[in-house]
């Protein structure tokens, strides 16, 4: 099947319709224009020159938030830093220009700036949390429930009055969230991310990372599993076939249009020679008018569906065990999908197919921490996440069906992985980079580095460690919750 | 591994590995049992031992003899000839769970509200798999009470989760079971509030012809587990407790601070639930709020069977809300053991105490530590439980 991204021509008018379904799926997932500079993960990311090198200019005007070639404006000073993607640095300093993070090293502001410097000895720095995927945002009756399609816009179901759970995950570190649900359905809907530190709604929350997520295998049996595939395959083939049906239409419109352009000429003509003659005798158009195409009926999910099939919107599958990865995985390489699986709590003899898959896996507790009172599956295997990391698959834990409960304890959910077998810089990174990945958004946010958000949280320990706590969290470079403040006006 | 010691508590004897196998038809049961068998005196050299007193002792020597603690201590002379455990991580006393329904789904009665004489040691499974669980935890003494159904359930015993089924019963009735919560009532019976708890409360120890526990327990011989929700269920229990000459203790209450403001003035201990993940933040807080303040505490699962008591996690949460480390880790152990007025077997690592022992690779209250061993009367028995 051929696939180009310009299927229609999108200066012709009868793509239209396509064009409005792009723009609404952009609008859904509130795309900020801002994207991260691309230079994470280069060797000179943690250089520690004693002046930050301005970024290029293609960068920097890639970046409306970072004013070009503007001087460090903040310093966080003297921390102890892990990335997020395994470094750890001891006293360094993090250099901050218009919210974002233009180096980490040794840098000392200069002596004649106005630059804020934010000491941070004796605290260890993290990334902002990123939870791939939470209800924690969305209003009761969405996020659960058997509505479902793809066209089902998540983002709608943010509950506008309820701003505690935000506020809570906020100081917990959790920065960054993309928005999920559990519903008894195979569509879910399309999901984005936003950031925690911004009521919902406000364009600045916007993230991006619009993805269409799906459910599979809730009936158990082999049977309504190969129900659920085969339903999914036919709901892509739709897709396609109205995909097809829009260029049809495309090209139906060109003819008419030119024929109607030769019809109006030739009526013009002959009205033209008629024109002195008196009404009576005018003689009508011996040709009939062209008949105009039918527009299909516009269709958002299957335009949705279309995105995904061209790959420019991603797929999150939500399944159980192995036959549902099989089936995932499956339709994967039938319409070459960019996918990511969540859940998979039951699912531990198809680590190595999701591995070479290369697929980032979004696990929740039932995954994390099997076997635990909270969970509701049976215990396969209580090391689960520590074999996903094990093979080198990108792991996110996520709060993911239970947001409210879960979200808060994102940082204790790694911690406890640990005990599971799974590394300390794994459990980090399984709520940093990890999850910033799976969401595409690893030039943003998920890790300390040079041109990515500066989302920090400072613990007054090891993130950890029971006894740590959060001191603060940074957003964009702004200071969103400081404990001490919150400790000053919890005293009545 | 077959060695054969007739010492109490430290070893396996044939005839005990026999007669489990009866019991369970089963070999395997056996097998296990054996497998745990071990030296019953030797010497563990530990990176940390956490005393559960509150003393945290650098490079120790715990020396464990006959299932008990000989002594321990830094630099402490090896006995010659003794074997020698290295363990480069800490070393804790066993954890205790001050209320949980192990042992078997046939323990509820609730017909009558007030059953004071029931002891649920009589009904125990032993071989529930839920002590197990327990075990793997690092739980090595459980208070197992009656299923909650009525005000007075009956009377609670301390059960060790491991060892020779004969010895496992550490106090068969250890406390009396009081409940002032909704759980204990029931629509169908009286008492169905908690002003008819309360009457039915005084009438029961006003009578001189009260049951043997309740004059026991009148007279300040048997502990009494009041559980109590609210704060007004937490307040009655403490007038209650002055009333009626209750040696009490307050379980589950949903806001520990507030509780405590209401218990620190009655001296009651206090016996809190386990926070969990799902706790909403009000809880959390109200945890937290705990902060150092010196007063008895301790933690119940209230677990009804299952697979996890979920004691470390919730005590780790708690001091991730605000409670004083050193707190948290007595409530688990020495401070659980002095409720149960048990202090002088459980609880603690000091001479002359059960040899209950946790291995960790760290801290116990981080929730990334893991339990490396598991030793209950100077035996490890944690091989072949879940988890962990």
């Amino acid at each position: 099947m051929k696939r180009s991204t310009d299927p229609v021509g999108w200066s012709s008018s009868a793509a239209r319709a396509l064009q409005r379904a792009a723009a609404w799926i952009r609008a859904a997932a509130w795309i900020s224009a801002a994207g991260c500079a691309p230079v994470l993960g280069s060797e000179h990311a943690f250089a520690s020159p004693q002046e930050p090198t301005p970024p290029p200019a293609e960068q920097a005007s890639a970046a409306p938030a970072a004013p070009a070639a503007a001087r460090p404006n903040l310093f966080v000073q003297g921390a102890r830093v892990l990335t997020g993607r395994g470094e750890e640095l001891a006293d360094a300093d993090i250099a901050i220009t218009g919210g974002r993070i233009r180096g980490v090293g040794d840098f000392q502001p200069p002596a004649n700036s106005d630059a804020k410097v934010v000491d941070a000895r004796g605290l260890t720095i993290v990334p902002g949390f990123v939870d791939a995927a939470s209800d924690l945002l969305l209003e009761g009756e969405a996020r659960g429930g058997r509505s479902g399609g793809s066209e089902l816009e998540l983002a709608l179901s943010i509950d506008p009055f309820d701003d505690r759970p935000r506020l809570g995950a906020l100081a917990a570190g959790v920065t960054s969230q993309a928005l999920a649900r559990a519903a008894q359905t195979v569509e879910q809907g399309l999901s984005s991310a936003r950031k925690l530190a911004y009521p919902p709604r406000e364009a600045r929350a916007a993230l991006g990372a619009p993805a269409l997520n799906f459910r599979i295998g809730l009936g158990r049996d082999r049977a309504s599993k190969e129900r659920d595939l085969r339903g999914l395959i036919s709901l892509f083939e739709g897709a396609e076939k109205y995909h097809g049906e829009l260029e049809k239409y495309a090209k139906e419109l060109k003819e008419y249009e030119e024929k109607k352009a030769e019809y109006d000429k030739k009526v013009e003509k002959e009205r033209e020679k008629d024109k002195d003659k008196p009404e009576a005798e005018k003689t009508a158009s011996k040709e009939k008018e062209p008949k105009k195409p039918r527009e299909p009926k516009e269709d958002l999910g299957k335009a949705a569906l279309f995105r995904a099939l061209q790959g420019e919107l991603p797929v999150v599958i939500q399944l159980e065990d192995e036959l549902d990865v099989e089936n995932a995985l499956e339709l994967r390489r039938k319409f070459g999908l960019k996918l990511s699986l969540r859940g998979l709590s039951r699912a531990r003899a198809a680590v190595d197919a999701v591995a070479k898959a290369g697929v980032p896996v979004l696990l929740e507790v039932d995954a994390i921490l099997p076997g635990k009172e909270l969970t509701r599956t049976p215990t396969v295997a209580r090391d689960l996440a520590k074999a996903f990391v094990d093979a080198g698959v990108e792991v996110a834990f996520v709060s993911g069906s239970r947001g409210r409960e879960l979200a808060p304890h994102l940082v204790d959910l790694a911690a406890e992985s640990v005990s599971r077998g799974v590394s300390r810089s794994a459990a980090l990174r399984a709520i940093t980079y990890g999850p910033a990945r799976a969401l595409g958004l690893e030039r943003r946010v998920g890790s300390i580095a040079e041109g990515c958000d500066a989302d920090l949280v400072a613990f007054d320990g090891d993130p950890f460690s029971s006894a740590a706590r959060v001191r603060w969290v940074m957003v964009d470079g702004e200071i969103v919750y400081a404990a001490d403040r919150m400790e000053g006006s919890a005293q009545r | 591994m077959m060695r054969l010691v007739d010492s109490r508590g430290s070893s396996c004897s044939r005839s005990t590995a026999r007669r489990v196998s009866l019991w369970l038809g089963s070999a395997l049961a056996c097998s296990s049992v054996l497998a745990s068998a071990q030296e019953a005196t030797f010497a563990v050299q530990a990176k940390k031992v956490l005393t559960g007193t509150g003393e945290a002792i650098d490079s120790a020597v715990v020396l464990v003899e006959n299932g008990k603690i000989r002594a321990v201590g830094a630099g402490l002379a090896i006995p010659a000839g003794w074997t020698v455990h290295q363990h480069d991580g800490v070393v804790m006393p066993g954890m205790i769970d001050l209320g949980a329904t192990l042992g078997g789904s046939e323990l509820l009665e609730n017909h009558e509200s007030l059953t004071p004489d029931l002891r649920v040691a009589e009904g125990l499974d032993l071989w529930d798999p839920s002590f197990a669980a327990w075990l793997g935890a690092g739980v090595t003494s459980v208070y197992v009470i009656p299923p909650t159904g009525s005000v007075i359930p009956g009377s609670g015993a301390v059960v060790k989760t491991a060892g020779a089924a004969a010895q496992r019963i550490v106090a068969a009735e250890a406390g009396l079971e009081i409940g002032l919560n909704a759980g204990a009532r029931r629509r169908d019976r009286a008492p169905t509030s908690v002003q008819g708890t309360a009457l039915a409360l005084r009438d029961l120890f006003g009578s001189p012809e009260a049951q043997a526990s309740v004059q026991r327990a009148k007279r300040g011989e048997l502990a009494v587990f009041a559980h109590a929700d609210g704060v007004g269920e937490v307040r009655l229990a403490a007038q209650l407790a002055k009333e009626l000459g209750w040696k009490a203790r307050l379980v589950g209450p949903a806001l520990p601070d507030q509780a405590l403001a209401i218990a620190r003035g009655a001296a009651i201990p206090l016996v809190l639930r386990p926070l969990d993940y799902g706790a909403e933040e009000r809880t959390r807080r109200s945890y937290g709020a705990l902060g150092a303040t010196p007063h008895p505490l301790g933690f119940a699962s209230l677990a009804q069977g299952g697979a996890e008591p979920g004691l470390r996690r919730g005590a780790a949460l708690a001091v991730r809300a605000g409670l004083d480390p050193a707190i948290a880790l007595r409530a688990l152990t020495g401070g659980a053991a002095a409720m149960l007025g048990l202090e002088a077997r459980l609880g603690t690592i000091a001479p002359g105490r059960d040899a209950d022992l946790v291995w960790l690779d760290g801290d116990p209250l981080d929730l990334g530590t893991r339990i490396v061993a598991v030793f209950v009367d100077g035996k490890r028995a944690d091989r072949g439980a879940e988890g962990h």
